[in-house]
């Protein structure tokens, strides 16, 4: 079946609402409300973390404390008021925790069951993808893992570890992401609760996909998770996430930091599919999503590659970043950012070309539809002795309707003449013409919109694994459902 | 805060006291405003998002004063070197002089000394002055019109079509005593359906410090058609800000060209904004720069009106130290449909230690518009090079006639052949002394 | 000394590659040889390495020209001894009118020669006549060099420049290829033209066609890096039958 006619079946299976609004009872263990040193203490403690971690923490918040909220992007969201969120909240422990997924919640279980993500192994697309599933601010259950212990991966929660493979957490803990790098990176320093952990030991091609699951459940609670990716010289992963959260009146907070390392040769693939709960269609409630994403391409000839789809949240402030310093590393950034009724967006990149003959390559696809703004912000800055170095970026928008915004803000700054960069960009809609030619032949507008879309972000999805490309095809559907009249 | 607030801004009051037209309450309110947001912005810095890649560092560190009317008028200033023109209008340090410059005989066509307009408070002037101006991202603009002083007046009645182009040429001296900033200051105003080909000319000594803030305004009314064209040969030590402003109604043309040449800091700035259906325009420009000279060419076009279009294509070479800096943005408003906008901009670097910024921006508020745009940078093509050096062509002489033919593109679109051809010499000329040195 | 091109175990490469393997070829004054092979064969890199493209490495060997040490010289002195290559893929130089390109280059060879340099009158005459020739329309020639050219037209730019510079040794890196027959002929009545005792030719291609009408004296065949069979006319037209299937990679 081609798949353009799937991609309109699976658009006209699935009807408006945000599927994944749905609330799990569960017992909640809380911190206390508000930010302060016995918050951290009290997250600490009950991670039963190594001292100097507690100090790493403590420090993150003394810096905080001195930062500034962000101005320049391109959102608008009243004052968050920090005091007034719950930094850490997880599902009762029934005496020691789980020992293996029989021993998980029943009521767990069955939330990720609702969300599509089966947590039983056998059940797991036949064995290609392992998952940790975070719920609001604790792992809850990781699969395979002793599948890829044998390959001496390690495929943990982040608080795992802190215990497990303490020297390499202690060694590349912030040293992509630095506490001080932004306000949300350091909040996230001081207060992170959990998140994946990935370590791919020398010339190991790992098996199977990594995923992980996040899931905000609690209200008023934060979500700040921490992703630490490691993959030594020859290796490679490719690692997914997935977001969802339930639909409430009150925005919630996510404030998560990624760091990624490749040595050399090694690679890493890291896609995401974001789909927090984005509010209603009049604005009310959503996911403040302000993430800090960043790679590094320590070794030669490494690479590490960004795919993402954004379609949730109320507020996206995100940039994928690499950092080139390996020389013949290579940085790669595609994203298909929706933004429909009062949603907004800031997204892009950074390219930082440190090394000789660095490459990268940036495309990025916008779309804004009802009353939304959805900008791009991307840097590519080649340093003096990147000689070599080269960056393709390609920045495409699409408006739906004339009450929406698409920004295009690319800074370029070259200090080596023996680099070559091309910046294009272009904004378009989707032409009465096109929409008109769908509907002769027999398509409802919604599907027409659906079909034209997926076209125009092609290039982006096919860089997904295939078990996530199908289901961000019917995302961007859905997405941009009662964005026609 | 600034060395520049101190001896500009503190006695400001009484210096303003004593400007033309002090008397004249929208003048002063003009001034006031413009003075208090300079205040509170201070000199360019990189918190301003406008001026985030350019500094003026001697307006930093300088002890800059208000250059006062110049003892020392030269017997020629240099301009674009064009002979044909239908007049030449003369400012040195700001200030109009009669006695260089060459008026207009054509009927409807007039010039008249700013000074003169502002003492007689004449309302179509102050109207244009008074257009509403975001002073927040502009400090030197609203440094220029906290001093609003002298310039020139141009006028074209209705229906006029100038036969030849006019050249303004604004020239500044140098003060090896102190240094010293000049304001000139060009009002222009097009009646409907007038055409004119303006020049407008910066330069002074080569050698020798000195700092030119320049404003021009422009008013069209509709169906004007304006070839403006900028020729920036400021001194080596100079440092030159120009801020343009031009509003374009109903089936209004605009073709504008800025070559940047000349001074150690220089920033370019125009600005255009489509208020009229129909209303079409086209900005393009080359820069070069060589030693430790920064260059700053910075464009905004805001698409108010549905239906209107513009195209910018710029070009730059860097060599030396130099930084180049070019930053465009097209502003699509809320409602204006049937929008074409592109811009293009292309550098070179010459050398390791040259850099070049770029930022191409796009901010779009209606669906029905075509709006691209497109920014390279890189060293000259090898495979050119070897082409022409194959064919027996000496690398140095290849690798002029590849950077002459990479300016002379953009020369190529200068529909007056005369500017055209003048702009491409003072290319050629620059390319040459490049060469030489 | 005119005793024309002389290749000694010429070896090549490419980073780590190695593309011509050993390559001996003597083209003398006069003479058309034809170079024919598969594709990826190293054709086009024996030419640019003859011509002085940058991003070779030669590892061995040597080429001389009437006596001079060709892999010591810049493109433009090989240019100006009378080397000449019709690049298969010629590049494209906007701002840059072909006119202004050819007179530039005539001078250039003429200085480096020690002539005077050809008034601008009796340029634009020889450029007319010869672009007449090549059946090229004029305004081609104030046209931006190969900027949207058809490949065609492309590679009769080529000729012209060839017939404008009038070397001692034109390379012809698969002129052909592109080409319509009636293009081809065109090409194939330029070259023969020029035919002369005084000037030799080194016309590379992948197919017989062209040497039906560009009849050489001399046909090579280079597979994998190395001349591997060395013939008359006739090892085209055989060539044109079996393929170059015969020809395997050296172990
Ligand atoms: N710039 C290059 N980098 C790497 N390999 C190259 C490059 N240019 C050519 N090659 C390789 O060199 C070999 C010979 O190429 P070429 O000389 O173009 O062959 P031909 O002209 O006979 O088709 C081919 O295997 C080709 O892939
Ligand atoms: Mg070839």
């Amino acid at each position: 079946m081609p798949s353009t006619i799937e991609t309109v079946e699976t658009v006209q299976e699935l009807t408006g609402a945000y599927k994944y609004g749905f609330v799990t009872d569960i017992e909640m263990d809380m911190a206390p409300k508000g930010l302060s040193e016995d918050t951290i203490r009290y997250i600490s403690a009950q991670k039963n973390e190594p001292e100097w971690l507690l100090e790493w923490r403590l420090k993150a918040l003394s810096l905080w404390q001195k930062m500034e909220e962000p101005k320049w992007a391109k959102v608008d969201y009243p004052k968050i008021d920090y005091q007034d969120l719950y930094y850490y909240a997880a599902p009762k422990k029934k005496g020691d925790g789980p020992k293996s997924l029989d021993e998980v919640d029943p009521e767990l279980l069955n939330t990720y069951e609702k969300l599509g993500i089966p947590l039983k192994e056998q059940e797991i697309l036949a064995g290609v993808v392992a998952v940790d599933a975070v719920f609001d601010s604790v792992s809850v259950a990781t699969t395979y893992k002793a599948k890829l212990e044998e390959k001496g991966i390690i495929f943990c929660s982040f608080s795992e570890a802190v215990h497990r493979a303490p020297e390499l957490v202690k060694k590349y803990l912030g040293s992509v992401v630095p506490q001080s790098d932004n306000y949300f990176a350091c909040l996230n320093s001081a207060v992170f609760s959990d998140g994946s952990f990935v370590y791919v030991p020398k010339g190991v091609r790992c098996p199977m996909e990594l995923s992980t699951y996040f899931r905000i459940n609690a209200q008023n609670t934060g979500q700040f998770e921490r992703t630490l990716i490691i993959v030594e010289e020859g290796s490679y992963v490719s690692y997914l996430e997935g977001c969802t959260a339930p639909q409430r009146d009150e925005n919630q907070l996510h404030a998560a930091v990624v760091e990624l390392i490749a040595l050399d040769d090694a690679e890493i693939k890291y896609s995401t599919v974001q789909n927090w709960y984005p509010g209603d269609a009049e604005g009310k409630g959503g996911i403040y999503n302000f993430v800090t994403k960043r790679g590094a391409c320590r070794g030669k000839r490494s690479k590490i590659s960004w795919t993402q789809v954004e379609t949730g949240s109320a507020v996206t402030w995100k940039y994928p970043s690499c950092i080139l310093q390996g020389d013949d590393s290579v940085g790669e950034f595609y994203s298909v950012a929706i933004t429909n009724n009062a949603q907004q967006a800031d997204t892009g990149t950074k390219m930082i070309h440190i090394g000789k003959n660095t490459r990268s390559t940036i495309v990025s696809k916008g779309i804004a539809a009802g009353r939304s703004d959805n900008t791009y912000r991307g840097l590519v800055r080649v340093l003096a002795g990147a000689e070599g170095a080269r960056n393709y970026s390609q920045c495409d928008s699409l408006l739906i309707g004339d009450k929406c915004g698409a920004h295009t803000v690319p800074y370029i700054e070259s200090r080596t003449p023996f680099s070559t960069l091309e910046h294009e960009a272009t904004t378009a809609r989707i032409s009465d013409d096109q929409l008109f030619l769908c509907r002769q032949r027999g398509l409802s507008s919604e599907e027409a919109v659906a079909l034209i879309v997926n076209g125009f972000c092609k290039e982006v999805l096919q860089n997904l694994p295939m078990e996530f490309a199908v289901e961000a095809q019917k995302l961007v559907g859905i997405s941009l459902e009662g964005s026609v009249g | 805060m600034n060395v520049i607030n101190t001896p500009l801004l503190q006695d400001y009051v009484t210096a303003a006291a004593a400007l033309p037209g002090a008397g004249d309450k929208r003048i002063t309110a003009l001034r006031a405003d413009a003075a208090a947001s300079y205040r509170s912005v201070g000199l360019p810095n990189p918190k301003i998002e406008a001026w985030k890649y350019t500094r003026l560092k001697d307006l930093e560190a300088l002890p800059f004063s208000r250059a006062e009317a110049s003892a020392l008028v030269p017997d020629t200033v240099e301009g674009s070197g064009l002979a044909a023109l239908s007049a030449r209008i003369v400012l040195v340090d700001g200030r109009f002089v009669p006695e260089l410059s060459v008026l207009p005989t054509q009927a409807g066509v007039s010039v008249a000394s700013l000074r003169s307009c502002l003492e007689a408070g004449e309302a179509a002037v102050v109207a244009i002055l008074d257009r509403d101006v975001d002073f927040s991202q502009a400090p030197l603009a609203a440094l220029a019109s906290a001093y609003l002083d002298d310039g020139a007046v141009l006028k074209v009645e209705d229906g006029v079509s100038v036969s030849k182009p006019i050249e303004v040429v604004a020239f500044s001296s140098t003060d090896p005593a102190t240094p010293r900033i000049a304001f000139p200051r060009l009002v222009v105003s097009l009646g409907k359906g007038a055409e004119l080909t303006l020049v407008e000319s910066f330069s002074g000594p080569a050698l020798g410090v000195y700092a030119v803030d320049a404003v021009t305004d422009i008013a069209m009314a509709e169906g004007a058609k304006l070839k403006h064209y900028v020729l920036q040969a400021e001194g080596r030590d100079a440092t030159h800000v120009s801020t343009g402003r031009c509003d374009l109604p109903k089936d209004a043309r605009y073709e504008g060209f800025i070559l940047q040449l000349g001074g150690k800091v220089s920033r370019h700035e125009m600005r255009l904004r489509m208020l009229g259906e129909g209303s079409d325009a086209k900005l393009n420009g080359a820069y070069a720069a060589k030693g430790d000279a920064i260059c700053d060419t910075t464009t905004q076009v805001d698409h108010i009106a549905a239906e209107t279009t513009t195209d910018q294509v710029f070009k730059g070479i860097l060599d030396g130290k130099s930084k180049g800096i070019y930053q465009g943005k097209v502003h699509v408003f809320r409602d204006a449909q049937r929008i074409i906008g592109n811009q293009m901009h292309n550098a070179l670097l010459l050398s390791r230690a040259a850099e070049v910024d770029c930022k191409p921006e796009l901010e779009i508020y209606a669906d029905d518009v075509k709006c691209s745009h497109g920014a390279t940078c890189g060293e000259l093509s090898d495979e050119q090079v070897f082409y022409l050096r194959s064919r027996g062509v000496d690398a140095v002489t290849a690798r002029a006639m590849l950077l002459e033919a990479f300016l002379g593109e953009t020369f190529a679109m200068i529909s007056d052949e005369a500017v055209s051809a003048a702009f491409a010499a003072k290319a050629s000329a620059w390319l040459d002394e490049r060469e030489r040195a | 000394m005119s005793n024309g091109l002389v290749i000694k175990d010429l070896r090549v490469s490419i980073g780590d590659k190695e593309i011509l393997k050993g390559i001996n070829l003597t083209v003398e004054p006069g003479v058309v040889h034809a170079i024919m092979g598969p594709n990826g064969s190293g054709k086009s890199t024996l030419a640019h390495v003859i011509s002085g493209r940058p991003g070779y490495e030669v590892t061995g060997g040597s080429i001389t020209f009437d006596g001079h040490d060709v892999l010591e010289m810049e493109p433009e002195e090989r240019a100006a001894v009378g080397l000449f290559l019709a690049f298969q893929y010629p590049v494209e130089i906007p701002g840059v009118t072909n006119v202004n390109f050819l007179k530039t280059a005539v001078n250039s060879l003429r200085k480096a020669r020690g002539e005077k340099e050809l008034d601008p009158m009796a340029f634009l005459k020889l450029l007319r006549e010869k672009a007449k020739a090549l059946e090229l329309p004029e305004d081609m020639l104030k046209r931006q060099l190969n900027v949207g050219f058809s490949g065609g037209e492309k590679k009769r730019n080529e000729m012209l420049q060839m017939a404008v510079l009038a070397p001692k040794l034109a390379i012809l890196d698969e002129t052909d290829s592109g080409l319509d027959i009636d293009a081809i002929r065109i090409v194939a009545e330029g070259v023969n033209a020029q035919r002369s005792p005084d000037r030799a030719f080194l016309v590379i291609t992948h197919y017989q066609r062209l040497l039906d009408y560009i009849v050489p004296d001399v046909v090579h065949v280079l597979a994998y890096g190395k001349i591997v069979e060395t013939g008359g006319a006739d090892l085209a037209r055989r060539l044109e039958k079996t393929g170059y299937a015969e020809y395997t990679p050296a172990a």
